[in-house]
């Protein structure tokens, strides 16, 4: 089982764009229940005071997207 | 260093090379004896076979940091999004969000570049190879739009002794998730006599760089770490050479 952070909206916002070491960005996605998730290696990297809150993130489990075929 | 001690380090080394383990190590990457050495070996290796300039772009995933791993022959312009983890002799990807932005457009390197930053991770069922893209355009898009490149070079697939030309098992073989990532099924077609059987191959997984950042999760390469994109100059026998490098460098610092 894949944890992962759970973000609400507003949370994937602010780590939209921003990096969380010098030459690495963070990558929010949705799970197959569109919850907005952060990886763990992301949480476990981030040092920068402004986003230290991952760390508080409510953990679930990783449901990766269905994928559909595209003609 | 002291200048001193540093013109004696030039003289035995490659230029190229010594200017790539200065950036490696001003990036905050740390480097062990071995791995200068084969760094060294390698770029000594490509020049004497007359391939360094076929090759546009090579990350070598060195130096354990992201900040060292993102360095390549030419540049050190790539950036890591999503979920990494940079250890001893690897880059990985966390397979759910992660995935590395070479920087490199499809402007800057022209529609016969050639494949590279593969794994053998992620198990493609039929025989074929998944190749993933991080294209804001949808890969029928882009086969549309680069379709005469598609049946040269532009995806080529060596193992070290074959060459492989992968073509697309058709337009439906697409595939696009909710997240925009996408990726296309190729089949292996051998263009040499000693071609390995297609199943052996069956488990290799290519990730073609992310040409424009659009989101291109992977499972990346734990193994054969090193991802390249050729110019379009380098010939079939050329890329060959090149892979059988990449793949005895890799030996040389413990990657299988």
């Amino acid at each position: 089982m894949i944890l992962v952070g759970l973000l609400t909206n507003d949370q994937k916002n602010q780590l939209v764009g921003k990096k969380y070491t010098d030459y690495s960005f963070y990558e929010p996605l949705q799970d197959d229940n569109n919850n907005w998730i952060l990886s763990i290696q992301e949480i476990e990297a981030t040092t920068n005071d402004k986003f230290m809150w991952v760390h508080n993130l409510p953990m679930i489990e990783y449901k990766p997207k269905i994928t559909t075929y595209e003609n | 260093m002291s200048s001193a001690s540093q013109l004696i380090f030039n003289k035995r080394y490659d230029s190229d090379a010594f200017a790539y383990i200065q950036s490696v190590q001003q990036s905050g990457g740390t480097l062990q004896g071995f791995e200068i050495y084969a760094i060294n070996q390698l770029y000594i290796n490509l020049k004497a076979l007359g391939l360094y300039n076929l090759i546009y772009r090579l990350w070598l995933r060195m130096g354990r940091t992201d900040g060292s791993a993102r360095i390549d022959i030419r540049s050190n312009l790539g950036v890591f999004y999503g979920g990494w983890t940079h250890t001893t002799g690897v880059s990985v990807s966390n397979g759910i969000n992660g995935y590395f932005d070479t920087q490199a457009r499809n402007i800057d390197i022209g529609f016969n570049a050639g494949v590279a930053l593969f794994d053998k991770t992620t198990v493609v069922s039929g025989g074929g190879i998944k190749v993933k893209f991080g294209l804001q355009q949808s890969p029928l898009q882009f086969l549309l739009t680069n379709q005469p490149a598609i049946a040269y070079r532009s995806f080529l697939y060596s193992d070290g002794a074959n060459i492989f030309d992968l073509v697309p098992t058709g337009l439906y073989g697409a595939l696009r998730n909710g997240n925009n990532i996408y990726s296309i099924n190729f089949n292996l077609v051998t263009q040499t006599k000693l071609a390995a059987p297609v199943g052996v191959l069956n488990n290799i997984t290519f990730y073609v760089s992310a040409f424009n950042a659009g989101g291109a999760p992977s499972s990346f390469d734990t193994v054969e770490d090193c991802g390249y994109l050729l110019t379009k100059d380098a010939t079939i026998e050329q890329y060959i050479q090149i892979v059988k490098c990449i793949k005895f460098f890799n030996r040389q610092i413990g990657r299988q």
